[in-house]
């Protein structure tokens, strides 16, 4: 049971109704609906940090992954499980992510980068920069570390309030 | 010129700006909209922040003010906060009009020639039909309080708040109010919504946004789209009409109310439920 009151349908402040048009919004929104107006910059920040950009989608899900795995977030980490099931990634591929495996040797030298750093950007964030240096652009190098940071923050969040999964 | 001078202009959102000073209440009616009671947990406005509110307020392109509760006059120091208030903009304090004592009728007395008028609530001309809603004596204490209050120089006004009143009634109820001092614009007549502790009791009318004028209501737990928004259910606060949680600067939940104004394309504010 979560640490604060998830808010249903029925109780959702005005400006979250939009986020439960299409049904449940899941417990982060849920949580976050209790505070109407940080639910309203926090989630489209997310969702574009999540979303469709310039770094392939497989790229960033190591990282979401790996990095909730390394903060032991269970819900984060539950909850990634599946999406990267969905995705395509391979038994083999999601024990890696979740620490429970080394990298699968088909993987190539940036998605192993990608693993090192993502264990890193917790306890080490400024070393964990430099073992994407040499795979990525600046631009992709600012991205990951943002989609790092923000998984770390939800780390926190889902942890701290003890979000169900 | 602010960004709410066209959108009041034009109806969109109103130009009062209610405060909830407090929830807490010496009477229990049985309609009451946030179950307020003599011991419910203490939620309040610091009366220190009243006037502030009002001053930021009127920069922001507010008109008027309106205090609600709660019992505002259990507020320990609100006439000088509603003086204050009424500097800045015209103000009207709504109360159950029980708590007049001399004391306070003197705290009041500088507010005299002010822009600023008391609401007193008044269901019927039949004191046992009154006091069944209201609670025990309360007829006797608000026909003395608001001659009292006419004769210090006072604008009263009264409201009546019903479920359904007969027109015998209704007549009974205008002949005691011009009685007491209060002229026929000074008294409004409202429904009860189905809110709070009327939805144990199966009274009033369902009210939801587009029923409701967006009227901005600052209280202790955020800002909510109008008056009837900050509603208590089973000792819980009701979310679904809170706009933020922010109320500091009050510019912030303005242009949130404007947004959700402007996208669920609110109706004029003079078609709505309006508690005065």
């Amino acid at each position: 049971m979560a640490k604060v009151g998830l808010v249903s349908r029925e109780r959702a402040p005005l400006l979250a109704r939009p986020y439960y048009e299409a049904g449940d919004p899941g417990p982060i929104a849920a949580a976050l609906a209790n505070v109407p107006e940080l639910m309203e910059t926090a989630l489209p920040f997310i969702g574009t940090v999540y979303g469709p950009t310039g770094v392939a989608a497989r790229l960033k899900e190591i990282v979401v992954l790996a990095v909730s795995a390394g903060n032991r977030c269970r819900y984060c980490t539950e909850t990634h499980t599946e999406v990267a099931r969905c995705m395509g990634f391979a038994p083999d591929e999601l024990a890696a992510m979740r620490g429970e495996a080394p990298a699968p040797e088909r993987w190539d030298p940036s998605e192993r980068a990608l693993l090192l750093f993502s264990e890193a950007i917790s306890d080490r964030p400024a070393q964990s920069v430099e073992l994407l240096q040499p795979h990525f652009s600046e631009a992709e190098i600012v991205e990951l570390v943002t989609v790092g940071a923000v998984t770390v923050m939800l780390n926190r969040f889902a942890t701290a309030l003890e979000l169900p999964w | 010129m602010t960004v709410l001078t066209q959108p009041i202009t034009d109806g969109l959102v109103g130009g009062r700006l209610w405060l909830y000073s407090n929830y807490h209440c010496n009477l229990t009616c049985t309609y009451c909209l946030t179950e307020s009671a003599p011991k419910v947990a203490r939620r309040e406005l610091p009366v220190e922040r009243l006037p502030e509110i009002a001053a930021e307020a009127r920069a922001t392109g507010f008109t008027a003010l309106g205090v609600t509760g709660g019992e505002p006059f259990l507020v320990s120091g609100l006439p000088g906060a509603l003086a204050a208030m009424a500097a800045e903009l015209p103000t009207l304090v709504l109360t159950n009009g029980t708590l007049f004592t001399r004391r306070l009728l003197s705290d009041l007395a500088p507010l005299a020639g002010l822009e600023f008028a008391v609401q007193v609530s008044l269901d019927s001309a039949d004191p046992a039909v009154n006091d069944e809603m209201r609670g025990p004596r309360n007829f006797a204490k608000v026909v003395q309080a608001i001659p009292r209050l006419c004769a210090l120089g006072i604008r009263v006004r009264v409201a009546t708040t019903t479920d359904q009143l007969a027109p015998e009634a209704l007549a009974r109820l205008c002949d005691l109010h011009r009685s007491l001092g209060v002229p026929d614009e000074d008294h409004v007549v409202r429904p009860i919504v189905r809110r709070g502790r009327a939805i144990d009791h199966r009274l009033g009318v369902d009210a939801g946004l587009a029923d409701l004028p967006a009227e901005l209501t600052i209280t202790a737990d955020g800002a909510f789209w109008s008056p009837f928004g900050p509603t208590v259910h089973g000792g819980r606060l009701d979310t679904d009409l809170l706009i933020t949680r922010t109320t500091r600067p009050l510019s912030i939940p303005a242009r949130a109310m404007l947004r959700i104004a402007g996208a669920a394309g609110a109706r004029p504010t003079s078609d709505q439920l309006k508690i005065y």
